[in-house]
């Protein structure tokens, strides 16, 4: 019986073990244990097993919970999109041509332009708070080539229209800097010169206004949960490393 | 009187015990065996609480005394058992 009654205290979890364990036994020594104590060890055992599996289990559906709410706070993003088409008139690469006027429509005085106008990030609209802005600016604009030709942008924001607002903002300066580069080239080359090496840019496809946001999608909730999770996790083995210790 | 808590904070109240003193005290003053998991879950249940601790001991039989917490806690609980005595037994006698 005493063998049995010591192979059922071993269903206590570690931590119990290494803190009772010694004076457990001590007792299950002195005490001419019964069949009843079988089950009343398994029980308690038991018990304690479960309040420590729970408490891991709370931290970690804890951690799991916060980190969707968090996930779920995020802001959503939406994107809007235009193509544009840039045609050189002597048949001639556009690459090139395409980097010469983004360069300026994309530089930092005419981003915090479009920044101020639109109130872009609710920020203030001086100093190191602009420069903030337009850094995260440039970080939501995407300028893709599409084939020989094709050129899209794309800016991503919390806010559907104000995103396209953007979207048709740089498309305008494009076209600005598109006929300032003309008229350089008609003073440098003359008329007829600057005609024939001239570029056209056509909007094939208008600032879109997004349906549906681009983010935060499935994995980011997935990632931010298995983050929590693992979070949770930590924090139930630290605590258990902390009773281990404080109760040694 | 059967929840083990109260019956090991009534047993520490006349002076430190280990487990086995506990139990055979617990037995000889109400009746009532503890199995050694149910005392030892309650002496956790009751350490947890800062109601009871250990005491330093080179023996494996670790003894345990009531804090003045855990005192003040016993005697709330036996005065609210003793109006439930006192009222139950006026009332039988009434009848």
């Amino acid at each position: 019986m005493k063998r049995l009654v010591h192979f059922v205290a071993a269903l206590y979890p570690a931590a119990w073990r290494k803190r009772y364990g010694a004076e457990f036994a001590a007792l299950l020594e002195d005490a001419a244990p019964r069949w009843t104590d079988v089950f009343d060890i398994l029980w308690e055992g038991s018990m304690a097993r479960m309040a420590q599996s729970k408490m891991i289990g709370i931290c970690i559906l804890a951690g799991v919970a916060g980190a969707l709410a968090a996930a779920h706070l995020t802001p959503k993003r939406w994107v809007s999109q235009a193509t544009l088409v840039v045609q050189a008139q002597d048949g001639g690469a556009v690459r090139e041509y395409v980097a010469e006027f983004s360069r300026g429509v994309l530089d930092s005085s005419a981003l915090a332009e479009i920044a101020r106008d639109r109130r872009l990030y609710g920020r203030d609209v001086a100093g190191s708070a602009m420069e903030d802005t337009v850094k995260r600016m440039r970080r939501n604009i995407a300028l893709r080539q599409n084939g020989q030709n094709g050129l899209s942008i794309e800016f991503a924001y919390p806010d559907p229209k104000v995103a396209q607002s953007v979207v048709g903002d740089i498309m305008a300066r494009m076209m600005e800097a598109n006929l300032r580069l003309a008229e350089d080239r008609v003073e440098k080359l003359g008329l007829q010169a600057a005609i024939a090496a001239s570029y056209r840019v056509t909007v094939t496809e208008a600032p879109s206004l997004p349906r549906t946001p681009a983010g935060p999608g499935r994995l980011t909730f997935v990632s931010f949960g298995l983050t929590g999770g693992a979070l949770g996790s930590i924090f139930a083995w630290a605590m258990r490393r902390l009773q281990v210790i404080v109760s040694a | 009187m059967s929840d083990p808590t109260l019956l090991v904070l009534a047993s520490l109240a006349d002076g430190d015990k280990h487990g086995y003193a506990m139990m055979e005290d617990i037995q000889a003053f109400a009746g009532a065996r503890l199995g050694p998991g149910t005392l030892y879950g309650a002496i956790a249940r009751l350490e947890e609480r800062g109601w009871i601790r250990a005491l330093d001991s080179d023996d494996r039989r670790r003894p345990y005394r009531l804090t003045a917490e855990g005192r003040r806690h016993l005697h709330e609980q036996l005065a609210g058992l003793q109006q439930i005595v006192k009222t139950g037994l006026r009332r039988l006698e009434q009848e």
